[in-house]
């Protein structure tokens, strides 16, 4: 197989599987509304991720997370793109999921669904994956303007939301 | 609730919500694997979506007959699921069963485990663990929790990217009526009276040639996976959706990119808002736009100004940088009708350093502070509070020149913000205001305040 010829990389794949898998599907999730979907682009992120380094055996990401959520939002664009994800209803989708969890806590990750993608994708970096706005600037492409308003706004709109038991549904 | 407090509550729902998704250590063990191998680890309840990206195994010759037999048998094995769960949960009876009948179908060539299942000598369970090893062997798993009645379907007709139309509506029949996602349209074969599909195909790619300007060995690398469809919204209206797959390790690999065309009845390439799919010229355009905005050389110097301040936005640099970056983008920018955003608001005014006649920045921001004192009532002290300083001196307008500050507490950057606006010759407030950081929170004129 090819990466028995490339000592060290399969540790650094399984390392970063077993440390990211379960946020990288929980962001595609995010993107995508839907639970298959959010597995089968978490498992292409490492397979994309895996045939980089084997085209590029010395490279090092630097920021290994960060690097590896651009690749998943990257993939999850792509699968947006499909006409298949047009109409993906993320409501019904967290009702499918085999656990329920509390009433509050889905309705939070529903509204944070709803946000524009920009915003949505903010929110999960800074707000959720702890990266500075800076980082979140430079890994989604946008200057940190950008982030700024955009952390705003979707902060004052889960906020309003999830205090004032607003939702526009 | 503080920024904290908001940032812990959302991760706290997200984790409540969405831990069920987070795979097991062997399942990770298993992703990394199947990685390893280049392959992709397939789910058991498979969307439509999903299906598309699965990898070949390609339909063998003279497996045409067994196929058709398959297929009349995957609504049975699709209702047993239904009624039983996964394939791994069924009784030894109902598993024993499926092998016997997939070997009956022709799919499993004769070995030892084939023989056991009709052995009479042997028990059920060593009946059942010869299907198991078989199912396995069918699917190229290794875990029989992954045997499901998709992967079945895959490895005896192949990744869906080399089926015909007829097939793939005939699928997508199958997956909808047992409740797995179904397409948001529906998928239909194609009779005699539709345009035939080697000629969208011929249409769409000479559509993708015009509109991206690919040559004919471009194409030529592209894999051409077609879909007949209707939509709820028009019945009658059939279509043909083409999508051009970059494979760059042949079908099996990843996609790497795709190019989506939609051709009408009529041989037209359309724009279909049915399912919300531009047409591919409309595509190609909005590509080319996009990489022109990213030329401008005004981008240049906002991004290098930019990194040298630490990626900060603009209304945190220094009233130094600001009269640096503006001198150097006026020119860029001046008899540009649009200008991308961030730049767009960075070049409302004109900004530079003050001259001898002009106030000193020590004793702007020393009358920016008394001012906020006098007008709100605020102690020297809790005026010191606002201790981050926005800064610009602006030369807009060349004979009235100003120093402009916002005051921030950053102990409380989500509360009351000051900004105080002084004549740098004379140093009267031409304006003092306290507003909140989120006032017309959606309004974008509301930065502005900042610059």
């Amino acid at each position: 197989m090819e990466h028995a010829a490339v000592p060290g990389m399969a540790e650094t794949l399984e390392e970063w599987v077993h440390q990211y898998a379960g946020e990288i599907t929980k962001l595609c999730f995010l993107q995508l509304a839907d639970a298959n979907s959010a597995q089968d682009a978490m498992q292409d992120t490492f397979l994309k991720a895996w045939k980089y380094l084997q085209k590029h055996p010395g490279f090092c990401p630097g920021n290994d997370k960060a690097w590896l959520i651009r690749i998943a939002l990257n993939t999850c664009k792509d699968y947006q793109r499909s006409q298949w994800f047009k109409k993906v209803d993320m409501r019904k989708s967290l009702e499918e999921l085999p656990i329920a969890a509390p009433e509050e806590d889905r309705t939070a990750v529903l509204l944070l669904g709803k946000l524009p993608r920009k915003q949505r994708q903010v929110m999960i970096l800074h707000g959720l994956q702890g990266m500075t706005m800076a980082e979140t600037g430079k890994l989604l492409g946008i200057p940190l303007t950008s982030v700024h308003r955009c952390y705003k706004q979707g902060k004052a709109y889960l906020m309003a939301a999830l205090t004032g038991g607003e939702d526009d549904d | 609730m503080t920024d904290r407090e908001f940032r812990e509550r959302l991760q706290k729902s997200v984790n409540s919500t969405l831990s069920c998704l987070e795979p097991s250590a062997r399942q990770c063990d298993r992703i990394v694997q199947e990685t390893l191998e280049g392959k992709k680890v397939m789910k058991k309840h498979i969307s439509l979506a999903l299906a598309l990206a699965i990898l070949l195994a390609c339909i063998t010759a003279g497996a045409g007959a067994a196929t058709l037999l398959w297929r009349d048998y995957v609504p049975q094995m699709k209702q047993e699921e239904h009624e039983l769960g996964d394939y791994d949960a069924w009784p030894d009876a109902q598993r024993i069963q499926l092998a016997k009948d997939i070997l009956a179908m022709g799919y499993l060539e004769d070995s030892e485990d084939t023989r056991i299942l009709s052995d009479e000598t042997a028990t059920e369970q060593e009946k059942a663990a010869a299907a198991d090893r078989l199912m396995l062997q069918l699917t190229g798993e290794d875990d029989v929790r992954e045997v499901h009645s998709t992967l079945i379907t895959y490895a005896i007709m192949g990744h869906e990217d080399t089926w015909t139309p007829a097939q793939r509506a005939w699928w997508n029949g199958i997956i909808t009526m047992y409740g797995d996602d179904g397409a948001p349209d529906t998928l239909i074969a194609p009779t005699e009276e539709d345009l035939p599909e080697e000629e969208a195909v011929r249409i769409g790619r000479a559509a993708v040639m015009e509109a991206y300007g690919f040559d004919e060995a471009y194409m030529d690398g592209l894999t051409p996976v077609t879909y007949l469809y209707v939509t709820d919204v028009r019945p009658d209206y059939r279509r043909w959706i083409i999508h051009f797959k970059q494979y760059p390790d042949g079908v099996g690999s990843y996609m790497e990119k795709e190019y989506i065309v939609v051709v009408d009845e009529n041989g037209e390439v359309i724009a279909d808002p049915d399912i919300a799919e531009p047409s591919i010229y409309e595509k190609a355009e909005m590509q080319r736009e996009s990489k022109e905005e990213e030329k401008p050389q005004y981008m240049t110097v906002f991004r290098k100004y930019s990194e040298q301040n630490g990626l900060n936005p603009f209304w945190e640099w220094p009233y130094t940088e600001k009269a640096a970056y503006s001198t150097e983008i006026f020119p860029l920018t001046k008899d540009l009708e649009s200008l991308q955003w961030e730049v767009g608001e960075s070049t409302i005014y004109r900004y530079g350093l003050p001259q001898s006649d002009d106030m000193p920045y020590e004793d702007a921001l020393n009358k920016a502070y008394e001012t906020i004192e006098a007008e709100y009532g605020l102690t020297s002290d809790q005026a010191k509070c606002y201790s981050e300083v926005y800064e610009a001196f602006d030369i807009t307008d060349e004979n009235n020149t100003k120093w402009k500050f916002v005051l921030v507490n950053p102990d409380d950057d989500m509360g009351l913000h000051y900004r105080v606006i002084i004549d740098s010759k004379t140093g009267d407030v031409i304006l003092a205001e306290r507003f909140p950081w989120q006032e017309r929170l959606q309004d974008m004129e509301y930065d502005l305040k900042y610059y």
